[in-house]
């Protein structure tokens, strides 16, 4: 028996796919995600997804400027004091520029690696791309997935329930 | 292609124009989500058309001669250039100056306008993007070739070296290394982040397998999952938040080179603000530069409309009056200060030997631009890319007037020289102009040129693409 | 105002008239026995105040240009701020009676001893100054009038002719206000002090300027938000959030342009240049910077960061209270040390012209907030900025 990932529902229009995304949220289903060729408003939210990457970035800020700063002063202060044009040894108006500019680097590094860490990319393979309906996705179509892995998921009830919202099709994903 | 799209229809056509005389559509009115997929996703997946090859093989001449005067630089050494004392800096910190400055519309496209929702960002915000990595490489070069010693550049950079040296941190010219490498760190996660998703597009309609197969390689597994969009718009706008001040920070820390010291003409408080402002001012022009063209020859008016052409000539006046107070400023605080050498300095750069230049600089820089009040002239795509033209070298001058002015009659006039650039200097202008180019027609033909996945925002929001 | 606000509104302008009427009189009074203080604490007040009007010019003509949502909700405030400058241009003529008391220029022994002062004389006088100062007022109150009556008229009728009027204004406008305020801050502040002179100054100035305005609408926005006439520009959070990144921007863009100043500076170290920052850091003055530098950049940046912070009338008034403190003290940091050098004072000379001309200065602005309908109408373009 072949294993399945979820079932597959396609629409046409953002508002169906914010519509389904609502009725199945409030059906008890949590093991699900919506897809969409472009961000929709509150789509993740419907879906009760939540996200913690502002704290993240935070965090790789505080990091970079701190590190920016302790790096300078170490090395023009401690390590090797540098009399340059009578400017005091610690030169801290000099210091505030590259404190900054590794403040951006290091928000901007994890911003950037965290959101793809937190999504779980790279990764070349999925289930969904076994669906031949899903290179719409990308495109020009709006689908709802319900996994299989869900507590209330049942191959019967599910399929009636996304049928209950009216898709273009219904498709079975194959793990 | 058969698509049941809503809304495109509901657009009203005849309002093209806002009652208050200006463009207002982003979009011309009927575009579909199967359009607009079709129109950028397809050109990579296509053949190129004629006038790219012709683009293509001038720009990749122009590297080619960038190559032979770079190796006959470092065969030789710096002494090939028409550099001297006291002129030490020459071309090569002209053109590391302009380079940057063109850099900057990207971000500023990009993360400003995102944050400030314009949505007049969406249709030339990559190409921007692009143009900001591309320009970021060209003057990353020029101090790298200026070193003299370019092989030994990573003794700029803190490492626990043997002698147990560090870099001096108080020189501007040490920020400068991470400025510029942390603007084209952000600038390129920034871009690539953005492209994600189109990548996906164009793996999900390319036919051949070698297709599929790159462009998924560099989507990543993209899946277009809402949990995938809300971490990716929310990394977008935090980029967009960080780029920001970034961008502000990258010409203020390579206005600081000159500011900094305190040579006259150099050493001016203005210099941050109106080294950015000319910064942006630059950019936009190599934009139009280049969007005006590639929207004629891939029939891309559906997309980048008159309205962003009319919104970026508006941006080049206001950047472009900044400009013009800078050296308004500048002259009447050389001559408030009473300070000999300011007044001096001030006298010598508009009728010293140079003097002409700075003419030159005046008619280029704020004398033409001042067109750009006509709408008229803003509409008008050719006589855009021509004034773009005039504001492209006239902020090449200026920074030439900046450098070379300020320098070349040092304190005591036994230190006063003259700069005469050799083949050599210009080679690697003109050069660093094709390795330019050369990347950008490599970018406009493999990758997406215009975001798809903002563009199809657009079509879902019709209000949204074409407000007053 | 709506009918049952009237009479607060009524009350809040005679009480503000009253004291600063007892405020200017008590400057009078100053001038007899203590002029050098008094005329550097009405300078103080006046330019507090004159930046609020001329910030609200600036912000009100960017709005003009760039039809921003934030604005519909905040114009009437600015454009009675704006309508303050013709008084403005009057409260300034008393600082001519006090030229001697301020400028170094004006005192033969400080001219004697320098050379570069001597040689700015032929335009560093007084009938220079007065011309130069009567020039700005006109050209601040004409561009002031033109914004107020195309506005008055764009309520009135439902063709986009004012409207356009008021976009052609403001482009130009937007670039004789940095020029106008750089010979207003030459002549008014920056030959404060003897040899000092920064090509900065009048940028900084109008950054201030603005900051200090858009701090001011946002709080006045706050104070106004349960009248039900506000309802339509204010019900949607989105507007308060996107005046909230204004403030945030404008403030950051202030502490740019003061570091930039501050560094450049710093480094070159040349003795005319750094003279403005001794008597800035000396005597405890150095606290006044630690404050700026707290209070006008620091605390509100990251306030400003957070989300919550800016979708809230309470916090985000808050925050642009505390910013109008400190632009209060950055405009005494930035006039008091040049005239009474080696240790930070305050004197209540200068409260006592602030509460003055403050005082009329209020009265007149709550005058022009009345007998206007408290939302822009036939703005062509507010119907579609209005978000669904």
């Amino acid at each position: 028996m072949n294993k399945r990932y979820g079932l597959l529902a396609e629409f046409s229009t953002p508002e169906e796919l914010m519509h389904a995304a609502e009725e199945a949220y409030d059906a008890g289903f949590r093991k699900m995600d919506g897809y969409a060729p472009f961000p929709v408003d509150g789509l993740a939210e419907a879906l009760g997804k939540k996200n913690r990457l502002p704290l993240l970035v935070l965090i790789g800020g505080i990091i970079g400027g701190v590190g920016a700063y302790f790096m300078q002063w170490y090395a023009n202060a401690v390590s090797y004091p540098l009399n340059i044009g009578g400017r005091p040894i610690h030169s801290w108006p000099s210091f505030i520029p590259i404190t900054f500019e590794l403040t951006v680097l290091g928000a901007g590094l994890t911003a950037f690696f965290a959101s793809f860490a937190l999504n779980g990319l790279p990764r070349p393979h999925h289930p969904l791309f076994g669906v031949p309906e899903f290179d719409r996705a990308s495109q020009d179509r709006f689908f709802l997935c319900i996994e299989a892995s869900d507590r209330k998921f049942h191959p019967k009830d599910t399929r009636t329930f996304l049928q209950s919202l009216n898709p273009l099709s219904i498709t079975e994903v194959p793990e | 292609m058969h698509t049941q799209n809503r809304s495109p229809n509901t657009v009203d056509r005849s309002q093209s124009f806002s009652p208050l005389g200006y463009p207002t559509n982003l979009l011309t009115p009927g575009q579909t989500y199967a359009t607009v997929n079709q129109t950028i996703a397809d050109i990579p997946l296509k053949r190129a058309p004629g006038p790219w090859w012709v683009g293509f093989i001038i720009s990749f001449l122009l590297l080619m001669m960038f190559l032979v005067a770079v190796t006959w630089l470092f065969w030789k050494g710096v002494g090939v250039w028409g550099i001297n004392i006291p002129v030490a800096w020459g071309f090569a910190i002209v053109n590391f100056v302009w380079w940057v400055g063109i850099a900057h519309a990207g971000t500023f496209i990009s993360a400003i306008l995102l944050l400030l929702f314009q949505p007049w960002r969406t249709a030339i915000n990559r190409f921007t993007e692009a143009m900001t990595l591309f320009a970021v490489c060209c003057a990353g070069l020029m101090p790298l070739f200026h070193l003299g010693r370019p092989w030994v550049f990573y003794w700029l950079f803190p490492y626990p070296d043997t002698m147990r040296l560090w870099p001096q941190f108080r020189s501007p010219l040490v920020w400068d290394v991470f400025a510029v490498g942390t603007y084209f760190t952000i600038s390129l996660l920034f871009w690539y982040l953005g492209l994600v998703p189109d990548l996906a597009t164009v793996r999900d309609r390319a036919k051949k397998l070698w297709q599929k197969k790159v462009y998924g390689f560099f989507a990543l597994g993209w899946r277009n999952s809402a949990s995938h969009w809300q971490r990716h718009q929310i990394a977008y706008l935090l980029l967009a938040g960080l780029a920001t001040p970034l961008v502000l920070s990258v010409h203020s820390v390579v206005s600081f080179d000159f500011a900094v010291a305190i040579v006259p003409g150099w050493h001016s408080t203005i210099f941050p603000p109106y080294f950015v402002a000319g910064a942006i001012y630059s950019g936009f022009a190599m934009s139009l530069n280049i969007v005006i063209p590639v929207r004629k020859i891939y029939h891309l008016e559906n997309l980048i409309t008159d309205r962003y052409l009319n919104n970026m000539a508006n941006i080049m006046l206001v950047t472009g009056m900044i400009v013009a107070y800078g050296y308004f400023i500048e002259a009447l605080m050389a001559w408030y200060s009473g300070d000999i050498f300011e007044i001096y300095m001030m006298t010598n750069r508009a009728f010293g030997p140079y003097g002409w230049v700075f003419w030159v600089l005046m008619l280029f820089n704020v004398l033409v631009p001042q067109a750009l009040w006509s709408g008229r002239i803003r509409r008008n795509p050719v006589l855009l890319f021509i004034v773009a033209l005039f504001i492209n070298a006239g902020m090449w001058i200026e920074r030439f007037v900046i450098v070379i002015t300020s320098l070349h009659r040092d304190f005591p006039p036994s230190m006063w020289a003259m700069f005469y650039p050799t083949k050599w200097d210009w080679m690697t202008l003109f050069g660093s102009v094709g390795l330019f180019l050369t990347l950008q027609f490599l970018f406009i033909r493999f990758v997406p040129m215009i975001s798809i996945s903002e563009t199809r925002e657009l079509v879902a929001e019709p209000q949204k693409a074409n407000t007053l | 105002m709506s009918s049952n606000a009237i009479s607060p509104v009524r009350r809040a302008t005679f009480i503000s008239a009253t004291v600063g009427i007892l405020g200017l009189a008590g400057c009078i009074a100053g001038w007899v026995l203590s002029p050098a203080t008094v005329f550097a604490g009405y300078l103080f007040g006046h330019q507090f105040f004159l930046g609020l009007a001329l910030g609200a010019l600036g912000l009100l003509m960017t709005h003009h240009l760039t039809s921003g949502y934030w604005g519909y909700s905040v114009r009437r405030f600015l454009e009675s701020a704006v309508g303050t400058l013709p008084l403005l241009a009057i409260l300034f003529v008393p600082i001519f009676f006090g030229l001697s008391h301020l400028y170094p220029w004006k005192n033969p022994a400080i001219v004697a001893e320098s050379e570069i002062l001597r040689s700015r004389l032929y335009y560093l006088n007084t009938p220079g100054y007065i011309i130069r100062s009567a020039v700005v007022f006109a050209i601040w109150i004409i561009m002031a009038h033109f914004l107020l009556k195309w506005s008055k008229q764009q309520d009135a009728t439902a063709s986009v002719e004012p409207t356009r009027k008021l976009r052609t204004l403001s482009g130009p406008g937007l670039v004789i206000y940095p020029v106008t305020m750089t010979f207003a801050a030459l002549d008014w502040l920056m030959s404060l002090e003897k040899n000092w002179y920064s090509t900065m100054f009048a940028v900084m100035l109008c950054i201030g300027q603005m900051l200090s305005a858009l701090a001011l609408v946002i709080f006045l926005l706050s104070v106004v938000r349960h009248n039900p006439q506000f309802a339509p520009v204010i019900s949607i959070d989105d507007t308060l959030h996107k005046i909230g990144n204004l403030l945030l921007a404008f403030t950051m863009l202030w502490a740019y342009l003061q570091f930039g100043q501050l560094l450049i500076i710093w480094s070159g170290n040349l003795p005319n240049e750094i003279s403005w920052y001794l008597s800035r850091v000396a005597g405890g003055w150095r606290w006044a910077c630690v404050f700026l530098f707290l209070f006008n950049f620091f605390i509100p940046f990251f306030l400003l960061l957070m989300r919550p912070v800016k979708r809230r009338f309470q916090t985000l008034a808050s925050v642009a209270a505390c910013i109008l403190i400190a632009r209060v003290v950055d405009v005494w940091w930035t006039i008091a040390p040049s005239l009474d050098q080696g240790h930070l004072y305050f004197s209540w000379w200068a409260v006592v012209a602030f509460i003055g001309i403050g005082g009329i200065w209020t009265a007149a602005f709550l005058k022009n907030l009345e007998g206007r309908p408290v939302v822009p109408l036939n703005d062509p373009r507010f119907a579609v900025a209005m978000p669904a």
